[in-house]
């Protein structure tokens, strides 16, 4: 397993949920306000672009622990 | 402090993605290499990143938030002096021996260097030092959440250590290293909005900078002293640290940071992990980077806390009793508990008496532990809230993770392959791997309620801790550097630096400290250092230059090794690792210039 999958998956997901419950709780107290939207909004959206960059790299190429059980991969491409 | 479902959810998540990392990596477990070493397989960007997640456990925020608090912009030493030259250190200079020696750990680097009783002492010692040092967590973690959450101290410690064990158990190293990735990253995602809001919060920089000379002023200090990292370091008066700058270059930059980062395994075997020797030198240089600009995100809410004049409208559980004990008695108590709070950081209250703690200077101590924790509970939201705590919980967590994978290792081969059982198949080593991962996470819980019972005991275990490591970076420096370093005076150097070590804190003591654990307990009291920190940075020389002398007496005296054993182990007998063809931003020695630069730099804007 690539290690940007579960670490991807995982930030979408967190992006997710924060963005819409940033949304749905609507103007918070100043200190947590950044310009006009809540804090939850823009960390739940800066991790939504991350975890999908992390994504979509693991899925362009592929990298995984290899078992030494395993016969070693050949070299050059 | 309330959490809201979100915030459990996101808690909730991120157990299930921890535990099922470790499902997933089950299947790539199959030889005792892949379990303790990842298989060697893993690339340079990951294990950079877990190699400076290990080291980043939530001891580590929190107390570098309670010293932001403390110290101030000087705190930055731990990071710019007191860790990046030695990870350059180890990452250019130590990583061709341990990666191109296929040592698989430390303790056998050691016997491939210089003998069996040499490896022997800093197995066990290591060891022990690893389950203590995991207990600790747990119990940090378990007190943290009670008096914040108000969770049950059993349950955090056991659930804490229920999922470490079912993950490093299943996936062991690899499992570790990437939840320590993802650990990183959800640090990041967590702190980031916490130092943009506080700092708001206080007015910025400008903000910041007048609130930390009016707290240096109250303290006792020039207004400057808070937010300069050198330019009080002359006399250990003028700083909040009390020490002053060649125990500090010494002392910290030298003997206890090389000491650390360049032969402590729990560090070291994440770039043991790495796929090449080109990786393997990467590592530590990659992790630089990082490093680098965590005091901005783990310190600089520290700082924040002291200076900020909102309060969380939840106080943490032992404070609670103790504004409702204030308030019922309404006399003296309130006005001391009210007055004494530093910023948002609340003064420290005794949990069974409810009562404020007063220091040896008569005045309420204040609970710096506390900073990172109120910035979390004070700014943050529900929601991004939950991602907090998530993050701290993971860094708890990974603390432990690293410790266990660290120990079973150790154990497994250093202790168990070396002494009991030489000759089994890989597949026994790589059970005995697993059991020892099982009984050293039930030794480290059991830690963890010694520690809730007899603070001291763990106090005293430290401090011997200390002792043992001290004197490390000595042996090392000779044995790679200097061929001539024989077994005997690697064992008999150790053993003297600990004995030094010891002798020097039992001799003196820290200017207004009482004789016990923080010294002074051989009976006289030779020398008083202005502060605790000054007394450890020169425990540390002492026990450094002991065990550096003693070896190059006893080496001289003692039969060395042929020269034909040594190749691969000793600077002058290793080629130096090539990197044809590497292009220049991938080569360890342009990475290493860039990192020392760039640490200068900082250094100066920070002057």
């Amino acid at each position: 397993m690539d290690i940007r999958v579960p670490v991807g998956a995982i930030f979408a997901i967190y992006g997710l949920l924060l963005t819409i419950y940033g949304f749905s709780s609507g103007d918070l107290e100043p200190r947590h306000m950044i310009g006009s939207l809540n804090v939850n909004i823009w960390d739940g959206l800066g991790m939504l672009v991350f975890g999908v960059v992390m994504l979509v790299l693991a899925r362009r190429s592929p990298t995984r622990p290899r078992s030494t059980a395993e016969p070693p991969p050949r070299v050059g491409h | 402090m309330h959490l809201q479902w979100i915030d459990y959810l996101i808690i909730l998540i991120y157990f299930g993605f921890v535990i099922g990392i470790g499902f997933v990596l089950k299947n790539f477990a199959k030889t005792s290499t892949d379990f303790f070493l990842s298989g060697r397989s893993i690339p340079a960007w990951i294990t950079g990143l877990a190699f400076i997640s290990a080291n980043l456990g939530a001891q580590e925020v929190i107390g570098m938030g309670a010293s932001g608090a403390k110290y101030g912009i000087a705190t930055s030493h731990f990071y710019w002096i007191g860790a990046i030259p030695a990870m350059v250190f180890v990452g250019i200079f130590m990583m061709p021996f341990y990666y191109g020696s296929r040592a698989r750990s430390v303790p056998e680097y050691l016997k491939l260097r210089f003998d069996e009783k040499t490896r022997g002492l800093n197995a066990i010692s290591f060891a022990v030092m690893t389950v203590f040092s995991s207990g600790v967590s747990m119990y940090a973690m378990g007190k943290l959440l009670q008096l914040l959450l108000g969770w049950d101290f059993n349950f955090s410690v056991l659930l804490s250590a229920g999922i470490v064990l079912v993950y490093t158990y299943l996936g062991g190293l690899t499992s570790a290293i990437y939840n320590e990735v993802l650990q990183f990253f959800l640090i990041v995602a967590g702190f980031v909005p916490l130092v943009v809001l506080g700092l708001r919060d206080i007015g910025g920089k400008e903000g910041l900078y007048r609130r930390l000379a009016e707290v240096a002023q109250a303290r006792g200090f020039e207004p400057g002293a808070l937010s300069h990292s050198w330019q009080y370091m002359a006399n250990p008066a003028q700083n909040p640290m009390g020490v002053e700058w060649f125990g500090l270059v010494m002392g910290l930059g030298f003997v206890l940071s090389f000491g650390y980062w360049c032969t402590d395994f729990l560090v070291v075997q994440r770039a043991m992990a790495a796929d090449s020797m080109n990786s393997a030198r990467r590592t530590p240089l990659i992790a630089a980077f990082p490093k680098m600009v965590f005091p901005f995100l783990v310190i600089l809410p520290g700082m924040v806390a002291i200076s900020a004049a909102t309060r969380p409208t939840v106080l943490p559980s032992h404070l609670q009793c103790a504004a409702a004990e204030a308030s019922a008695s309404a006399g003296n108590a309130a006005h001391t508990i009210a007055n004494s709070w530093e910023g948002l950081i609340p003064p420290k209250v005794d949990e069974q008496s409810c009562q404020p703690v007063v220091g040896t200077d008569g005045r309420v101590q204040v609970d710096y532990d506390l900073a990172t924790p109120m910035m979390l509970m004070t700014y943050f939201p529900s929601g991004i809230l939950g991602l907090g705590l998530c993050a701290l919980m993971a860094s708890f967590m990974s603390g432990m993770a690293g410790n266990t994978t660290a120990f079973n290792t150790v154990w497994t081969y250093d202790i168990y392959q070396a002494y009991i059982n030489k000759h089994a198949t890989d597949a026994h080593y790589l059970q005995m791997g697993r059991a020892a991962t099982v009984f050293g996470i039930l030794i480290s819980v059991a830690a963890a309620y010694v520690a809730r019972q007899f603070n001291n005991i763990m106090d005293l275990l430290q401090l011997v801790f200390a002792f043992v490591n001290a004197p490390l970076f000595a042996t090392f420096m000779l044995g790679m550097f200097w061929k001539r370093t024989t077994g005997h005076a690697a064992f008999g150097g150790l053993l003297a630096g600990t004995v030094a070590a010891a002798a020097h804190h039992g001799l003196t003591l820290p200017a207004g400290a009482a004789v016990g654990f923080k010294g002074g307990f051989l009976g006289s009291v030779v020398h008083t250092y202005p502060s605790e920190m000054a007394q450890n940075f020169w425990t540390a020389i002492f026990a450094w230059t002991t065990c550096f002398v003693l070896s190059v007496v006893i080496s001289l005296v003692t039969a060395p090794r042929r020269e034909e054993e040594l190749k691969g182990l000793v600077y002058s007998l290793t080629p130096q690792p090539r990197e044809d063809g590497v292009p220049l931003y991938r080569q360890p020695g342009p990475l290493a210039i860039v990192v020392l630069l760039a640490s200068v730099v900082l250094n100066i804007i920070f002057w």
